[in-house]
């Protein structure tokens, strides 16, 4: 797993500088932004870590920034950073997603805090993201015949009921089950369904 | 983070009524010196008085020492001169009545018109100096109530901006706050790898206390009630001052401020709080006007004009005034805002002619308008 960035976005220098402090203190690299636009214009946003972020800036706010990357569908973990959080802007934040919402002036801890658990969150993520791409690569290589024989299984069905089903020899059929395992790298039908469940095949 | 200091100018001196200046010479005596000068004229009057015969016209000088009696501030000094070279006037025809070959009638008529003369010049000198130190009270009078007013201006304005001040100074707090646990943490053994960051943290802190103070500093010159100080200032040090104050203000409102400031721009005599004053004024209607209009722009201008000093002007795209409005507006207690009471505008342009300037709105094109304050270059400066 690459290692995770604290990205901050905040138009007054004094902050940002703090903030950066305060990572350092961490152990963790800080990455400093003035702008909301600036940040954009990097690829900062793809990134392992978490974005720590003023809500009120000239230009581009806090919100908008936001809004904008969920709309990208981009998971970026955010923490809020606001001088007077009222509780519109507030439920605004949270309601898209946002880890947290401090206001300023913060304490140490409680930023720490925020920060760890929107890394973990982004950890969590992007490991979920990895093994689901994982099996899709696995799924890509499942033919049409033996992904029939798999959504019957996670369906509950035993062998019999699928070669009667698909009017074919239990033999057959146990063909194709042990190609689709070996395929999706499993050695029980518990596992399969696991892993089925996980692509989003099946409801859990 | 600029930290403006503008201590170097305030020294300078409050300005003189406007009365005593044009004397020139003798208006600068002091009250022994113009009773020394007086009597010292009497005593020569007086000399020549005895020596020449009573046919001459020779007490009529004794009304120079009147004169210069009446530049003393001792309202008595011009009153009792006076007396005394009416009393040596006749004192002179009494003792010493050798007249030569002139008429007593004449004597009489000589000594007569000195005394005349001397208790006329007196009296107009008296009178005339009455009438000058009323109009003095009067301006005296003239200038608190504008300083008033513009304190109460002041106050209102510090109250609107106090929200964003807070916001403002929320910064600074939020880094000192942050920097300092830092250092707290950097501070605990083991110390040695942690010691350029603690000192970068510390010296942050530092210099963010700074720029608290001196935002609190800004609020507090509004709030004070000071009196009008007359010094060299830069417009564009006032501009600057002044966005940096409404900055978030605008930014809650969505607007913004766009400044041109002309490049060089000499100093202009006049008071920074109050020109201050007038500017947040303007910017702060511009502001309001946008919004109304779901315009998002203001343009703040400084530029040099060739004769009429230097100007500064607040341009907005706003809801706008008609002709008619535009001279309404700077009319006490007219307001087009449902909260406005009608005196930012007022007490702005009192202000500006306080200054020797002018202050006036016209219609922007195509919608909104523009404000431009005028003021003239100190007299060494003008082309």
């Amino acid at each position: 797993m690459p290692e995770q960035t604290i990205f901050v976005v905040d138009d007054d220098p004094a902050v940002s500088r703090a903030l950066a402090s305060a990572g350092k203190l961490l152990g963790l690299p800080v990455i400093a932004f003035t702008s909301a636009l600036e940040f954009l214009r990097t690829d900062s946003r793809f990134q392992p870590g978490c974005l720590v972020l003023d809500i009120k800036m000239p230009g581009l706010t806090g919100l908008e920034l936001q809004q904008q990357l969920v709309g990208e569908g981009n998971a970026l973990p955010i923490i809020m950073i606001s001088g007077h959080a009222d509780v519109g802007i507030a439920v605004e934040a949270m309601s898209h997603g946002a880890v947290s919402l401090l206001e300023k002036p913060f304490r140490l801890d409680e930023l720490v805090a925020q920060i760890r658990r929107a890394l973990e969150r982004d950890m969590a993520r992007r490991t979920a993201n990895a093994r689901r791409t994982e099996i899709d690569r696995r799924l890509a290589q499942v033919t049409a015949k033996e992904h029939e024989v798999l959504s019957m299984l996670v369906a509950g069905k035993t062998n019999k009921q699928i070669a009667t089903d698909l009017h074919l020899s239990i033999r057959a059929v146990e063909d194709r089950r042990a190609r689709l395992m070996k395929k999706m790298q499993v050695s029980s039908v518990a596992e399969l369904v696991l892993l089925a469940s996980r692509s989003g095949l099946i409801e859990a | 983070m600029s930290t403006t200091t503008y201590t170097q100018q305030e020294h300078a001196d409050p300005a003189q009524p406007v009365g005593v200046r044009r004397m020139g010479g003798l208006a600068n005596l002091s009250n022994h010196g113009a009773s020394i000068l007086a009597l010292v004229i009497v005593a020569i009057v007086f000399t020549v008085d005895l020596w020449l015969p009573l046919g001459v016209a020779s007490a009529i000088p004794y009304t120079f020492a009147v004169l210069v009696a009446l530049k003393s501030r001792w309202r008595t000094l011009a009153l009792r001169v006076a007396m005394l070279c009416c009393v040596l006037t006749i004192a002179k025809m009494v003792f010493f009545p050798d007249r030569g070959s002139t008429e007593l009638w004449k004597v009489y008529a000589n000594r007569g018109l000195a005394v005349f003369s001397i208790g006329m010049t007196a009296f107009l000198g008296l009178q005339r100096r009455r009438s000058e130190q009323e109009r003095q009270r009067a301006e005296e009078i003239t200038r608190v109530h504008l300083a008033d007013l513009a304190h109460v201006g002041r106050l209102k304005t510090a109250g609107e901006l106090a929200t964003g001040l807070a916001h403002e100074l929320n910064q600074p707090l939020a880094a000192i706050s942050l920097q300092a646990e830092v250092a707290t943490r950097l501070a605990q053994p083991p110390l040695d790898p942690g010691r350029d960051a603690l000192l970068s943290s510390l010296q942050e802190i530092t210099e963010q206390a700074q720029r608290a103070a001196a935002i609190m500093r800004t609020l507090r010159a509004l709030v004070r009630k000071s009196e009008p100080k007359r010094a060299a200032v830069s417009l564009n040090d006032i501009v600057r001052e002044v966005i940096r104050l409404m900055d978030s203000q605008a930014q809650r409102a969505g607007v913004v401020l766009h400044c041109q400031l002309a490049a060089e721009i000499p100093p202009v005599l006049g008071d920074r709080i109050q020109l201050g004053q007038v500017l947040v004024n303007l910017i702060q209607n511009a502001i309001e006007a946008s919004v109304e209009a779901s315009s998002s722009a203001v343009q703040i201008q400084t530029s040099l004009q060739h004769k009429d000093g230097v100007t500064i002007s607040v341009c907005d795209a706003g809801v706008g005034l008609t002709a008619a409005e535009s001279e309404r507006v700077f009319e006490r207690f007219y307001t087009t805002k449902p909260a406005g009471m009608g005196m930012g505008l007022a007490i702005s342009r009192s202000i500006v002619e306080a200054h020797g300037g002018r202050l006036w709105a016209q219609p922007n094109l195509p919608c909104g308008a523009v404000f431009t304050l005028t003021l003239p270059l100190p007299k060494s400066e003008a082309p």
